[in-house]
């Protein structure tokens, strides 16, 4: 029986060594690496100026063409949109600019049935897994209650996350392959015609959106202007007077939900547009917002 | 509780720990506590199917007793007979009720007549399929008076249960497991090491070999339509790697962790991918069932006696019910019978009875001839694996007349954005590890030992796929 407990001992500290080595490989090439998604990206980054900053989800990052924005307006412009973000990933990512000294001069955020929804994605959480030692990641992730125990465990945080941070994003990362996209800019159109997936709207509202509420104190008093906006969406999505709801509760939101009714050759589906939607959508935030 | 589950990380040692410590001075305490482990096990997934294994050991364990007391012949087929209907009605109820119903009225409506027999929402429990053979070979076996009954129903009970067994095989035979049960149990510290070898090589094969081929698996199956016939070749051999990697790696912890705890279980796989030709793919192959076809199926109906037309009736019947008892599918079905055609050639030129060694022997390398065999024995299982994992016989037709129609065999980038070869590399490794490892259960021996286990433990924490970490496929057999 001793000797086998010395062979599972052995084994056993050799696999914690690995882990333990595994887990500084891959933290160093994260925080060191090509910058592969936009959370890595803006943790790479210090002291840049936008004048025009949008935070979202794939209504943002698929709709938002900022290279057209610069062209047309000669303002600086990113879009930090994530598919499947939501107004708690959004959060974080406004936390981190700020201490990353980003400055913005207005920053647009986008608003629709996600007023409802409350928290961090697990995409985002997985993005955030090189960066745990970060305070305002920490911070942020204690309060979502997300201050998970595996996070001491070495490199087992890699492993619950391998789909986004596993061995091939490590890699790509550490030999600095680029994306096929350009990130800082952060546009990805869809491409194609369509109205599948149309899904309904909440039918009831929330008293209000914590997330949303802490966006409006982070920008007060401070020379950005934070406005919120709703992306269009087919006129066959259900319950879409929800958005009604959203606008009394957020008196200032610029709704474009409505605004290609009769254009069903810009959605890509129901709820995104495709690259010939989002330039005019793009083109109808500059005259209306940006100008 | 899966193998390759947290949970089971910390059941296996707390157990361990205790049949070993507390309770290594009374063999009887041991097997009650290995009962009781074993149904926390099961009971993990859903405690209401204990019920059914409790009721299975009861009908078997009484049945075995009677059938000891009675010589006469009738009573005994009776006993027999009502072992064969508790056990296989079971089965039947949890496992086919529904399929024979969505049968029945789906040929009566191919008839012009609709039929309203509503089915039942009937949950499969896990492992149904292992434990009720076990069982029933148990009493076929008392009947036929190869093996004396157990008086002892907490050996019995256990004997059914053994949690490292339980849901998804070896299906052992009473014979060879339950003596093991009687007899005191002495830790030997070299077969508890092989067992944690077993254990690593199980959950390399799981974890590293089945879950990342079923991601590329999934994503060319679920899109074939838009699949090149690159992809879709790719798809077949990935799932014939995830299908081996997954049941076989299942099979590798449960005789490792059956190891530790002092129990010998049958080897359930050999090299099967290493087979000249499909009689012995399936020497090698899931073992444990195709020895109990053989035994109480096969050999019943006649084997290989009798004239030609009977052997071949007798092989259709044993691949055609051996598929059927993976699934209740006519795609199942259909699995099993290309498995019979592909037999038949081997038996009506007597070649089924040839390649019995390894192949390869004494050689590193395969003749060109071997390497030829082996490769024409992987296509013919690899094309009925598309059957096996298509949702439909539609799905799978439609699949493989896209091979043959698309042309198409340039790299292709999948939907989880990866290009569909980077798997090869993987298998690769795979196949070496296992080529130059054939005369062993698992490559860790040798002045290199240390090194490959180091290598493979790499391997699992950076390879292995845990955030899409997928259920072991035969539980749902």
């Amino acid at each position: 029986m001793k000797n086998f407990f010395k062979y599972l001992i052995s084994i056993s500290v050799i696999t914690l060594l690995l882990m333990f080595f595994l887990d500084k490989g891959y933290s160093y090439a994260f925080k060191n690496g090509q910058p592969r998604s936009k959370i890595q990206n803006m943790l790479q980054l210090k002291n840049k100026h936008y004048d025009v900053a949008f935070f979202g989800s794939s209504r943002t990052e698929k709709h938002i063409n900022c290279e057209l924005i610069t062209k047309l307006t000669g303002k600086s412009c990113v879009n930090f949109g994530i598919s499947g973000g939501s107004p708690g990933d959004m959060l974080i990512l406004m936390k981190l600019a700020e201490s990353r000294k980003f400055t913005f001069n207005q920053v647009f955020m986008q608003v629709d049935y996600n007023y409802n929804s409350y928290g961090i994605t697990k995409y985002f959480k997985a993005n955030l897994i090189p960066f745990t030692d970060n305070p305002i990641v920490k911070k942020q992730l204690l309060l979502y209650k997300e201050e998970f125990f595996y996070r001491r465990i070495p490199f087992y945080r890699f492993m619950v996350f391998d789909k986004v941070v596993g061995i091939r994003e490590a890699t790509a990362s550490f030999l600095k392959l680029s994306q096929n996209t350009n990130i800082e800019i952060g546009f990805l159109p869809k491409q194609g015609i369509g109205k599948a997936v149309a899904g309904s709207f909440p039918e009831t509202i929330k008293d209000k959106s914590p997330e949303l509420t802490q966006m409006q104190e982070l920008y007060k008093d401070t020379n950005t202007k934070l406005e919120f906006f709703t992306a269009p969406y087919c006129k066959e999505v259900k319950n879409r007077n929800f958005m009604d709801k959203v606008q009394l509760k957020l008196p200032g939101l610029h709704n474009y939900i409505d605004l290609f009714d009769n254009k069903d050759e810009y959605f890509f589906n129901c709820g995104h547009l495709n690259e010939a939607g989002a330039g005019v959508f793009t083109k109808t935030l500059i005259e209306d917002l940006l100008k | 509780m899966l193998f390759n589950s947290i949970s089971f990380l910390i059941f296996l040692p707390v157990v361990f720990i205790l049949y070993w410590g507390l309770f290594k001075r009374s063999l009887k305490l041991q097997n009650i506590f290995l009962l009781l482990a074993s149904y926390l096990f099961y009971g993990w997934w859903d405690y209401r199917f204990l019920a059914l294994i409790a009721a299975s050991t009861l009908v078997d364990f009484f049945v075995g007793r009677f059938l000891q007391k009675t010589g006469n012949e009738i009573h005994r087929k009776i006993l027999l007979g009502l072992s064969l209907a508790f056990n296989l009605g079971l089965l039947g109820f949890f496992k086919y009720y529904n399929f024979f119903i969505e049968s029945w009225i789906d040929s009566w409506s191919n008839l012009g007549v609709e039929m309203q027999v509503s089915s039942l929402n009937i949950i499969l429990p896990v492992g149904i399929s292992f434990y009720t053979f076990q069982t029933l070979s148990y009493t076929i076996d008392v009947y036929r008076r190869k093996i004396e009954p157990t008086s002892d129903i907490i050996n019995f009970s256990v004997f059914v249960a053994f949690f490292p067994q339980l849901v998804a095989g070896p299906i052992e035979r009473a014979k060879h497991l339950l003596p093991q049960f009687s007899t005191k149990r002495i830790f030997i510290e070299e077969r508890a090491i092989s067992g944690i070898h077993l254990i690593l090589w199980g959950l390399f094969k799981k974890i590293v070999i089945a879950d990342s081929c079923a991601i590329y698996v999934n994503a060319i199956f679920d899109n074939y339509e838009n699949m090149n016939s690159a992809s879709l070749l790719l798809g077949a051999v990935y799932f014939a790697f995830q299908i081996y990697g997954d049941f076989s790696g299942y099979s590798d912890i449960a005789i490792g962790t059956g190891r530790l705890f002092g129990f010998d279980l049958m080897r359930n796989f050999n090299l099967p991918y290493f087979s000249r030709n499909i009689a012995e793919f399936w020497r090698r192959w899931h073992i444990s069932l195709s020895t109990w076809f053989r035994d109480y199926l096969y050999i019943p109906l006649g084997g290989s006696r009798g004239s030609k037309w009977q052997q071949v009736r007798n092989v259709f019947i044993i691949f055609l019910v051996s598929g059927f008892w993976h699934g209740a599918n006519w795609t199942f079905v259909i699995w099993g019978g290309l498995h019979a055609l592909f037999f038949l050639p081997l038996l009506l030129g007597d070649q089924n009875r040839k390649h019995l060694n390894q192949v390869a022997e004494n050689k590193s390398l395969p003749s060109f001839r071997e390497l030829l065999q082996m490769l024409f024995t992987f296509g013919l299982t690899s094309f009925a694996w598309i059957f096996f994992r298509a949702d439909t016989i539609v799905d799978a037709v439609n699949f493989i007349k896209r091979i043959f129609i698309n042309h198409e065999f340039e790299l292709q980038y999948l939907s989880i954005e990866r290009y569909n070869v980077e798997m090869l590399l993987i298998i690769g490794i795979f196949v070496l590890l296992e080529w130059f490892h054939r005369h062993l259960e698992h490559p860790f021996t040798g002045s290199f030992k240390w090194v490959k286990i180091i290598a493979i433990i790499l391997m699992l924490l950076t390879l292995g796929v845990y955030s899409d970490q997928q259920e072991f496929i035969y539980f749902q057999f």
